[in-house]
């Protein structure tokens, strides 16, 4: 088993492909729109649109990158989907939206769905500029499918160490609890506590390079991409 | 209001949860038995997880595995890890991961191994019959080294694989690993987690839990290399594997251990002899066929083409009605009011060797691109043919012929039917001939400089040379 990690096919080099079918690559890119459309929401917002109009936008947008003259039209040179999409949108609010939303556009499969209470912190990012504003949300966005994860993957096993343990050492509220007193209180050695620990940040690195890879192509690096998220929730 | 994390400054996404930040960034590698710094997980499995990690008295990059957290307190695992310790450690093999070191620390059991730079095997599948060739060589390498200190693997799958960055087999994972006989450790092949392994790969009386022995890793080399080789395993009505692996991978996957290769040094010394035969690819039965059948239409063409050459060279008396103004030359009367004459062109038989020679062209052109659709046509120049039969055939027909020469002036005649069956060597020649230059140009190889080749066609086809010749020069006498 011990070999380096492998990111082989991520999802945006599958919609990339042109030999890979439609369906395929409509479907890539359905499921990646279903997670990245909160960044779009946050540009439109940032950009002076009223929450009715940015979803408008972010469905006018999605709807249209999900037609069938868009992945046959689609630049196979593209880097990366964060880049592509913040694009995507910027043009779309310059040229269409207002024709768009003037004609109310249907039929297209709605591929979000605001839910304020748990994606308040996304929706209502806050930056310089609206591209900031974008990155801060794509980075939340994928910090959060990721922690979603790691979470869901500790609910489905019979840990040792739960996930609220875990999670109380890594809560910026409250200073991180002490080892021998957790370990004692999960009946557990400090030993063992420490390698849980351990495997919690391992595995969400995993996960959140897993995220990162699936918006890149194969040759970017996916950590370069979890840095520049990183520093863009650090400015 | 944007909340930033009080420790890493990372924006927080949930008051309420882990920082993101902090669970990416925090320095906190751990430090195993005050020895082995725990970096990045490279690879994960139902019950444990390996980590890069670093050993920190010599910086070396090392790979540790350490048991699932569900299963720490479980002793079968536990258990399991300790035979997968014990059985690395008899093992010293350039395809075996190499263990450095193992124990328990704070309760925690870990085994540090060899870290190995490239993917496993699965992450690369379909391969080149070369490439699945060289790797089937190196596992059963391994294998037998393994089987040869009683060691069965019982876990062979192409994720247990791993190909290093220089293309070098390593097998890991010798979790379910078991000695074959009791020895003084105790261990025996039991009951008790027989069943254990991947399904696909596991011969049927490993699954049905009856005794183990080499023959079940056999089993799992088979799958595994016709994997390697398909790119999905050989369940249902899968397609037989390709050419020269399928003879070998079917020994190696019979259901009755009792009709596999009896040991996995013969299942090597099978790979290893293709692999030799690769580099100089011969064709499998059914291609050969075709092949033949094409050659017997070159040499049918060939037939043809001299007779119609020799039937149009031989002179002939002919009758005043059978003189054809447009096939021949003026021919020269005899005082008789036949006429000779001495070369003419005779339309059936040049025109009947033309379609043959058409048909032979055609089926020629059809056999190409079936080898380029097929990837049968592979340049090759390192072996010579094997024409020696063809030199021999040659000799014969040379004894034949002169031999009938020789033994004359002392009163004996050869046989009538003599000519009869040199006829029929000759047109074997011919076929063989074509044969021959079918499979140099398959192999792109020069036909030119296969002299064993053109020795034998030299000897086949001086007699009716000598023979056409002298008939020619007496006759115009």
């Amino acid at each position: 088993m011990p070999q380096p990690q492998l990111f082989p096919a991520t999802r945006w080099t599958l919609i990339l492909a042109s030999r890979n079918s439609s369906a395929e690559r409509r479907s890539a890119l359905e499921e990646l729109l279903a997670t990245y459309w909160k960044p779009l929401y946050v540009y439109a917002r940032h950009c002076g649109f009223s929450d009715t109009d940015a979803q408008d936008a972010v469905q006018g947008l999605c709807t249209r990158l999900l037609e069938r003259e868009f992945l046959r039209d689609l630049d196979p040179e593209r880097g990366r989907l964060r880049s592509y999409l913040r694009t995507a949108m910027r043009n779309y609010l310059h040229n269409e939206h207002e024709r768009a939303h003037a004609a109310k556009r249907g039929g297209g499969a709605l591929v979000f769905s605001i839910d304020e209470d748990t994606d308040k912190s996304i929706l209502t990012t806050s930056g310089s500029t609206p591209e900031a504003a974008y990155d801060r949300a794509w980075a939340l966005t994928a910090f959060r499918k990721a922690l979603d994860r790691l979470e869901a993957e500790y609910r489905s096993s019979r840990q040792k160490t739960p996930f609220e343990v875990v999670a109380r050492f890594f809560d910026p509220a409250q200073e991180p609890p002490s080892i021998s007193e957790t370990a004692t209180s999960l009946s557990i050695s400090g030993g063992q506590l420490r390698v849980a620990l351990h495997r919690a940040r391992a595995r969400f690195r995993t996960l959140l390079l897993e995220e990162a890879a699936d918006t890149v192509e194969t040759s970017t690096s996916a950590e370069d991409e979890v840095g520049e998220l990183l520093r863009s929730l650090q400015q | 209001m944007t909340q930033l994390c009080s420790r890493c400054g990372t924006q927080i996404i949930d008051a309420a949860g882990p920082c993101p930040g902090c669970l990416w960034t925090e320095e906190a590698d751990l430090l195993l038995a005050d020895r082995w710094r725990l970096h990045e997980e490279i690879g994960r499995g139902a019950t444990g997880t390996v980590y890069r990690a670093i050993d920190t008295t010599n910086d070396r990059q090392v790979a540790v595995k350490i048991l699932a957290d569900d299963l720490i307190d479980d002793d079968a695992s536990r258990q399991r890890f300790r035979r997968e310790a014990a059985a690395l450690e008899r093992l010293d093999n350039p395809h075996i991961i190499a263990i450095y070191d193992h124990g328990v620390w704070q309760d925690v059991p870990y085994l540090v191994m060899e870290l190995v730079d490239g993917a496993p095997l699965s992450a690369s599948m379909p391969l080149s019959i070369d490439s699945v060739l060289d790797i089937g060589i190196q596992i059963c390498s391994a294998l037998a080294y393994a089987h040869g200190r009683d060691i069965v693997h019982r876990d062979l799958k192409p994720a247990n694989i791993l190909i290093d960055s220089a293309g070098q087999v390593k097998i890991a994972d010798f979790g379910i690993a078991r000695l074959i006989e009791t020895n003084e450790t105790g261990w025996t092949v039991t009951s008790a987690d027989q069943t254990s392994g991947t399904p696909h790969y596991m011969a049927p009386e490993a699954l049905e839990g009856s005794s183990i022995d080499p023959r079940s890793d056999i089993y799992s080399v088979g799958v595994v290399l016709y994997e390697a080789s398909e790119g999905k395993l050989p369940i249902g009505r899968s397609a037989p594997a390709p050419w020269p692996l399928e003879p070998i991978l079917n020994t190696a996957m019979q259901p009755e251990a009792e009709q596999r290769y009896s040991s996995i040094r013969e299942m090597e010394r099978d790979l290893r002899k293709n692999a030799t035969d690769n580099a100089n690819p011969g064709l499998p039965p059914d291609e050969r066929v075709w092949l033949r059948s094409v050659a017997v239409l070159l040499a049918l063409a060939t037939a043809a083409a001299i007779w119609a050459v020799m039937v149009s060279l031989t002179p002939r008396i002919l009758a005043v009605a059978e003189i054809s103004p447009l096939t021949m030359f003026p021919p020269r009367q005899l005082p008789d009011g036949r006429f000779v004459s001495m070369a003419r062109f005779e339309t059936l038989p040049i025109l009947g060797a033309a379609a043959m020679i058409a048909i032979g062209l055609a089926g020629y052109g059809l056999l190409r691109q079936h080898w380029r659709r097929n990837g049968l046509d592979r340049p090759n120049s390192t072996s010579s043919l094997d024409a020696r039969y063809l030199v021999g055939i040659g000799a014969g027909l040379m004894l034949l012929y002169f031999g009938g020469r020789l033994i004359e002036p002392f009163g004996y005649r050869v046989s009538t039917y003599i000519p009869v069956i040199a006829g029929i060597l000759e047109f074997g020649v011919v076929f063989l001939f074509w044969d021959h230059a079918l499979e140099c140009i398959r192999t792109s190889r020069p036909i030119g400089k296969e002299t064993t080749l053109w020795l034998g066609v030299g000897l086949a086809v001086l007699p009716p040379c000598v023979e056409f010749f002298t008939y020619v020069t007496n006759w115009s006498h």
